[in-house]
C-alpha cells in the first residue's frame, strides 16, 4: 500500500509540474517572435499567475501525502478501473483505425473491440451490432447530411 | 405593421415549415458533435427557392430546435449534443443517474419553451434598445464580460481552489493556440488543423463527456434501478409544468441569455454557464451540480434566450452573435436583404414576423422535444457494454462533420483522456473548458482595448465607463459570494463530520 501511495503522490506532483512547464515552454517559444507584446498579451499574465498557484498545489499535495501516510491504514486513491483503461485504449486505437482504414472499417472494428473487451460474448450481438450501427451512421451522415467522409482507405 | 407581420405567418407553407424545421433541429441538436449552426448550414441550399420569410422562419425553427436538442443527450448520456448545453450536463445527468431522467427532460423542454417565450416578448418590445445597448459594448466592456465570466471558475470545487485556478489558466493558454494577431504560429506543431485554434466541438465533448463515458464502461446501466429506466410521459409532462415553478430562475436566466446572446462572439454556451453560476450563487440551499432541477432550468432558459438576443442584434445591426446567426445572415443576403438599421426601417414587418413565428415554434417545441425524447429514452435500456462503444462511434462521426477531418476525432479522444486524468487527481475539468472558451473573448478584446486606450490607461478607463464599472462590481461580488459559499460548505461538512462522529 505505501508504494501505491508513493506512486500516486509522484503522479500528483507530475501533473501540476507538467502544466506549469507547458506554460513556461509556451511563453519561451513566443518570446523571440514578432510582435511579442501582442502575442503574449494574455499568455504572459496567465503564466505568471499560474506560478503561485503551482506552489500552492504542490504544498497541498505534500500535506495530503503526509496526512495519508500518517494514518494507520492509508486510504488509497480511487482505483483506476480496468474497464476505464480498456475503453480508453479502444478509443485511441479507433483514432488510428480511422486514419488507416477509413470510417467504415474503423467503426465496425472499434465497436466490435469495445463490446468484446467489455465482456460481450454473444456472437450474434458482436457481429450484428457493429455492422448495423455503421450502416445507420452511414445513412444519417453520408446519405442524410451529405457529409464527405472517407469511408474506406487503403494504407 | 404588426398585422402585416402576422399576415405573413398565415401562409400555408408555414404550417409544415415550422414543425419540420423544429423536429430536424431537435434531432440534429441531439446528435453529439452536431450543432444548430451545422444543421442550418446543411439545409441552407434547400432554402434558396423559398420566399425570404419562409426561409428565415424555417432556419430559425432549426435554430430553436437545435439549441434545445443538445439537452437530450446531455441529460441522458452526460454528453452535450451542442456546446449550448454544456451547463445542462452538470445537473441533468446527475438527475438521470438518480432515475429522474423523465423529470429532467420535461424540465429542459419547459425551461427552453418558457425561456424562449419570455425572451421573445422582451425582444419584440425592446428590439431597438437591445441593439443600441449592444452597440455600447466596446472592447473594454467585452473584456470585462470575459473577466466576469472567468469568476465562474471559483464556483467549481476541485480538491483545492489552487487546482481550479491552475486548470482555468491552462485552459486560457490552450485557447490561444493558433495563428496570433502578430501572425505568429502558436503551438500549432506544424498542423494546419490548429491554425484557427482548437475547434470548440471536439474539445467540449472531449472534456465534458468522455471522462463520464469512460467511467460508464465499468457499470452495467446508466440508471441502475430497472424500474426507473422506463420512459414516463406523465413525469415528463410534470417536468414541463414544474419548470414554470422556478419563475425567478427563468426570468434571471432569460435576461442573462438575451444580454449575453446580444453580445458579439459571447455565444450561448457562455450564456448558459453564466446563468447556471448566477443560480448557484443566488439561490439559497441549492444542490447545483449534484442534480438540482434549477440547474437544468437555468441553463436551458438561458441558451434559448441567447438565441433570441443574437437574432435581435443580427436583425438590428447586421452583426452575427455566433455561428448560427452568421449563416442566417447569409440567408438574408441570398434573398437580397441586408440586415441592419435600414432593413428595420424598410422591412420591420419581416423582423416582427420572424419573432411572431417564434411563438408558434415555442408552442410546438414541447411536442417535437417529447417526440424525440420518447424515442431516445430507450437508450437507457441498452447495457453500457454495448451503449458505450456505440456512443463513442456516433460521437466520432458527429465530431468529424464540423470540419470533415479525422484530426478532430484525435482531439476528441486526446482531450477526453486528458480530462479523465485531471478529474481523477482533483482538477475541475469545467475550469479548463471555461478557460478555452473565454480565451477567445479575452485575448482579442485585450488587444483592441490596449490599442484603443493604451495599456497604462486601461484601469482608469474601466473605472470611468459605467458598463465596465458595473461589470467590475459584479466580478468582485461574484468572487465574494463564491468565497463565502465555500466557507459555508466547509462549515456544513465540518458539522456533518462532527455529528456523524
Amino acid at each position: 500500500m505505501p508504494s501505491k501511495l508513493s506512486a500516486d503522490f509522484i503522479i500528483r506532483l507530475i501533473i501540476p509540474t507538467a502544466l506549469m512547464a507547458a506554460g513556461l515552454w509556451y511563453v519561451g517559444s513566443l518570446w523571440n517572435g514578432r510582435m511579442r507584446e501582442k502575442n503574449l498579451i494574455l499568455i504572459l499574465p496567465v503564466v505568471v499567475a499560474m506560478v503561485p498557484f503551482y506552489f500552492w498545489v504542490i504544498y497541498f499535495e505534500i500535506q495530503k501525502f503526509r496526512s495519508e501516510r500518517s494514518q494507520p491504514s492509508p486510504a488509497p486513491a480511487a482505483a483506476v478501473q480496468h474497464d476505464h483503461i480498456v475503453f480508453m485504449a479502444v478509443s485511441v486505437a479507433s483514432v488510428a483505425l480511422f486514419y488507416l482504414f477509413g470510417a467504415v472499417p474503423a467503426t465496425i472494428i472499434s465497436i466490435f473491440l469495445g463490446m468484446f473487451l467489455l465482456r460481450i460474448r454473444r456472437p450474434l450481438l458482436l457481429a450484428a451490432v457493429p455492422v448495423l450501427m455503421t450502416l445507420v451512421l452511414w445513412g444519417i451522415f453520408v446519405e442524410g447530411f451529405g457529409v464527405r467522409m472517407p469511408l474506406f482507405a487503403f494504407p | 405593421m404588426l398585422v402585416r407581420a402576422f399576415n405573413v405567418l398565415i401562409d400555408p407553407a408555414m404550417l409544415w415549415l415550422i414543425p419540420v424545421g423544429l423536429l430536424y433541429g431537435v434531432i440534429v441538436g441531439a446528435i453529439p458533435g452536431m450543432s444548430a449552426s451545422l444543421g442550418i448550414a446543411l439545409v441552407l441550399p434547400l432554402t434558396f427557392r423559398m420566399e425570404a420569410i419562409e426561409a428565415l422562419v424555417f432556419l430559425s425553427a432549426i435554430f430553436t430546435g437545435g439549441v434545445y436538442g443538445g439537452s437530450i443527450t446531455a441529460i441522458m448520456l452526460n454528453m452535450p449534443g451542442s456546446p449550448a448545453s454544456a451547463a445542462t450536463v452538470f445537473d441533468g445527468f446527475a438527475m438521470a443517474r438518480e432515475g429522474k431522467h423523465n423529470e429532467a427532460q420535461g424540465l429542459a423542454v419547459g425551461a427552453s419553451a418558457l425561456g424562449s417565450f419570455v425572451a421573445c416578448v422582451v425582444v419584440i418590445c425592446l428590439l431597438r434598445p437591445i441593439a443600441k445597448f449592444a452597440l455600447m459594448f466596446g472592447p473594454v466592456e467585452m473584456l470585462m464580460v470575459g473577466i466576469f465570466s472567468l469568476t465562474i471558475v471559483a464556483s467549481f470545487k476541485g480538491e483545492t481552489m489552487g487546482k481550479g485556478v491552475m486548470a482555468g489558466c491552462f485552459g486560457l493558454l490552450l485557447g490561444t493556440i493558433g495563428v496570433s494577431w502578430g501572425r505568429e504560429y502558436r503551438a500549432t506543431f506544424g498542423s494546419m488543423w490548429l491554425i484557427d485554434g482548437l475547434p470548440i466541438v471536439p474539445v467540449i465533448i472531449g472534456i465534458l463527456a468522455l471522462p463520464g463515458l469512460f467511467a460508464l464502461a465499468n457499470e452495467k446501466f446508466v440508471v441502475t434501478n430497472e424500474m426507473l429506466r422506463k420512459p414516463d410521459l406523465r413525469k415528463q409532462l410534470k417536468g414541463i409544468v414544474d419548470a414554470g415553478r422556478y419563475r425567478m430562475v427563468i426570468l434571471r436566466s432569460t435576461i442573462i441569455g438575451v444580454i449575453v446572446g446580444a453580445l458579439p462572439a459571447a455565444g450561448s454556451s457562455v450564456a448558459s454557464l453564466i446563468a447556471w453560476n448566477d443560480t448557484k450563487q443566488s439561490v439559497k440551499g441549492n444542490r447545483l451540480g449534484e442534480g438540482d432541477p434549477r440547474g437544468v432550468v437555468a441553463s436551458e432558459a438561458a441558451n434559448n434566450a441567447s438565441e433570441m438576443g443574437s437574432t435581435a442584434v443580427m436583425l438590428a445591426l447586421g452583426i452575427p452573435g455566433g455561428g448560427a446567426t452568421a449563416i442566417m445572415l447569409g440567408a438574408f443576403l441570398i434573398h437580397g436583404l441586408i440586415p441592419g438599421p435600414r432593413m428595420l426601417a424598410e422591412h420591420l414587418d419581416l423582423g416582427y414576423a420572424l419573432f411572431f413565428a417564434q411563438f408558434a415554434q415555442i408552442a410546438l417545441l414541447p411536442v417535437a422535444g417529447l417526440l424525440v425524447v420518447s424515442v431516445s429514452n430507450y437508450i437507457l435500456k441498452v447495457p453500457n457494454q454495448i451503449l458505450v462503444p456505440l456512443v463513442m462511434a456516433v460521437t466520432s462521426w458527429g465530431v468529424f462533420t464540423t470540419r470533415e477531418t479525422f484530426f478532430d476525432i484525435g482531439l476528441l479522444v486526446g482531450f477526453g483522456i486528458f480530462a479523465y486524468v485531471l478529474h481523477r487527481y482533483g482538477y475541475p475539468c469545467i475550469s479548463l473548458l471555461l478557460g478555452i472558451i473565454l480565451a477567445h473573448i479575452l485575448e482579442p478584446e485585450m488587444i483592441r482595448a490596449t490599442a484603443t486606450f493604451g495599456a497604462e490607461n486601461l484601469p482608469y478607463v474601466i473605472l470611468t465607463r459605467p458598463i465596465s464599472l458595473i461589470l467590475l462590481v459584479l466580478t468582485v461580488l461574484s468572487l465574494f459570494y463564491a468565497y463565502r459559499r465555500r466557507d459555508v460548505l466547509r462549515e456544513i461538512e465540518a458539522s456533518e463530520g462532527t455529528s456523524s462522529a
